[in-house]
């Protein structure tokens, strides 16, 4: 069985409970064989942002902010 | 005195002689002559007739050549007045349209300049409104709201996946 890297970025540091807790709901969906990785990117601004092997959850408000950015150009 | 008939008789020949000679040699050549220098003078006189009727004839040539001739040059003015009066409108017609043409087409580069700006100051103003956003929230979110925003996208990360 191989092992699955996941790494979370944050803009600050992740406090014990909830790596914790979201160590348990990433084995939950990725399986038991996952190694966890954290890592704090100020750029991220606020938020989460998940990437386990290709598949990616971006939940900062970098992203969000890119959204909304690239929906205004879209616009105008 | 005695009246001498042969003498009388010969008188009389002798002046039917004269008189016959006269009629003959200056008579007859005098009415001759009067007679052509008449006839020359009828001849005269017809030819200046005729002349004055040629004349007169030519005048009236002349005055209805003249007279066609103007008719003509104004025909020709009037025809280069109507002519210039059509290349005058054409040209200002064409002028017009071209200026129309023109307006429309700076109008219509007008209003793309202004939509293209509106866009440019709108993007702009996103943009900055973006990267104000994204420094007042860098510095707006203490470690609480920090937690609380990751509990928040973890819990939507992971329903959302």
């Amino acid at each position: 069985m191989s092992t699955m890297n996941v790494t979370v970025a944050t803009a600050v540091e992740l406090s014990k409970s909830q790596l914790e807790a979201l160590s348990t709901q990433l084995k939950k969906k990725y399986g038991a064989g996952i190694k966890i990785q954290t890592k704090v990117d100020s750029s991220l601004i606020g938020g989460i942002k998940v990437t386990a092997g290709s598949q990616q959850l971006d939940g900062s408000i970098q992203h969000k902010l890119a959204v909304i950015k690239q929906q205004l150009k879209s616009q105008f | 005195m005695d009246i001498q008939l042969p003498q009388i008789l010969f008188q009389l020949v002798n002046f039917g002689v004269v008189v016959g000679a006269l009629t003959y040699f200056l008579y007859r050549p005098v009415l001759k002559i009067l007679d052509e220098r008449s006839q020359k003078i009828e001849q005269a006189q017809k030819a200046a007739e005729t002349t004055l009727q040629e004349q007169s004839q030519l005048e009236i040539t002349k005055k209805k050549a003249k007279s066609e001739a103007e008719k003509q040059a104004a025909a020709i003015i009037a025809e280069a007045k109507e002519n210039a009066e059509k290349v005058r409108k054409q040209i200002l017609a064409d002028a017009k349209v071209e200026a129309k043409a023109e307006v429309a087409k700076l109008q219509e580069q007008w209003r793309s300049e202004q939509s293209k700006m509106a866009r440019n100051m709108q993007q702009e103003f996103a943009d900055a409104v973006l990267a104000v956003t994204e420094k007042v929230l860098g510095k707006a979110l203490d470690k609480k709201a920090h937690q609380q925003l990751i509990d928040q996208e973890v819990k939507a990360l992971l329903k959302a996946a």
